[in-house]
């Protein structure tokens, strides 16, 4: 339970600092911030989950975060480029993925609490 | 093994977490920055319900001026010569000897690399007619059947003209009450506008009336900021 109070508490305190930040993304940048969005909660989820299944290993995640964002961006990039919506290719994955993730997690943590 | 992945993962959600807010915030700047995101054709219909009450307006004003005339025709007394100060009944509509002209975009076929802006009527164009017809001492002016009067505009509203808060669209015709012999050699002075716009291909026809219906104008003549003023006459 405390890894999850740990990931929770992270995400409201990114979240506090992306509204508090002097910053604001530009138009053209949208669609690419919007994909790398997806993209982290992808491998966010993907390492909870691997970690509830203990099979967590940092260098296949790490190497997960940034081939999936460059690839992610690549596409967007690209997409732009030749005039067609690529990166929803990007977002479809990630959004099936995400799903997959998420319904493992629920098994696993289902599976914790109610099992045995 | 267990503990390895918190951090990592936690370091993903705190990415996660301000993209998410810096993007939220983002594009709630794009909403406010571009209002009316609604969708071209709503936009059109809200216009041409708008114009429809518009028009619904206008003919509105046209009865009541009608019924301000008979008053005034009806009684000679001071209040109706006051109302008649204060409404100028010279923007009412009028006839008597003129011209008329009627100016179409250019018939002929563009050649390559050729800017096709040469080829259309301008508002400026109208502008310079307007302009050297009164100067030639036209009593009474109408664009395409909008009166010109001291408030009416000629301006450029993307792919259309707009006079008197109007839109009209080629071919324009304009006409004028006043001497028409001394208007047309206006028109058709050497160097003039006329000579101006034929030679970018534009199609100018005038002719000479006997008779020309310059029509009311319709819009408002109220003032909100002009008051009168009198003036003091030093001795």
């Amino acid at each position: 339970m405390k890894e999850v109070v740990l990931i929770v508490g992270a995400l409201g305190i990114g979240l506090l600092i992306g509204a508090f930040m002097p910053l604001t993304i530009p138009a053209a940048w949208s669609k690419y911030v919007a994909v790398a969005i997806l993209a982290a909660l992808d491998t966010g989820l993907g390492g909870i989950r691997s970690g509830l299944e203990n099979r967590f290993d940092l260098s296949v995640f790490i190497s997960g975060v940034s081939a999936n964002t460059l690839l992610a961006a690549g596409l967007t990039f690209l997409g732009d480029k030749l005039g067609i919506d690529l990166y929803l290719a990007a977002i479809v994955v990630f959004g099936v993925r995400i799903f997959e993730n998420l319904a493992k997690i629920r098994r696993l943590l289902l599976g914790r609490f109610w099992a045995t | 093994m267990n503990k390895a992945w918190q951090l990592p993962v936690t370091a993903i959600a705190l990415t996660i977490g301000v993209l998410l807010a810096t993007q939220f915030r983002s594009q709630a700047d794009f909403a406010k920055q571009n209002l009316p995101s609604r969708r071209v054709e709503d936009l059109v219909l809200m216009l041409n319900q708008a114009e429809k009450e518009k028009e619904d307006l206008g003919k509105e004003v046209g009865q009541l001026r009608q019924r301000l005339d008979e008053v005034e025709s009806g009684r000679k007394g001071k209040l109706t010569t006051e109302i008649g100060t204060a409404i100028d009944t010279d923007n009412g509509a009028l006839g008597g000897p003129g011209v008329e002209i009627v100016i179409n975009d250019s018939a002929k076929p563009l050649t390559k690399g050729e800017d096709p802006n040469i080829a259309i009527v301008h508002n400026d164009d109208l502008l310079r007619l307007v302009n050297e017809l009164r100067t030639a001492g036209a009593e009474a002016v109408a664009l395409n059947d909008q009166r010109m009067v001291e408030s009416s505009e000629i301006t450029c509203a993307g792919t259309t003209i707009l006079v008197n808060k109007t839109r009209i669209a080629p071919p324009f015709s304009i006409r004028a009450i006043g001497e028409p012999e001394t208007m047309v050699n206006a028109l058709k002075m050497r160097g003039g506008i006329v000579e101006y716009l034929q030679f970018y291909g534009i199609q100018v026809n005038i002719s000479k009336k006997s008779e020309v219906l310059v029509p009311a104008f319709s819009g408002s003549t109220l003032r909100k900021f002009a008051k009168p003023v009198a003036v003091k006459v030093e001795s």
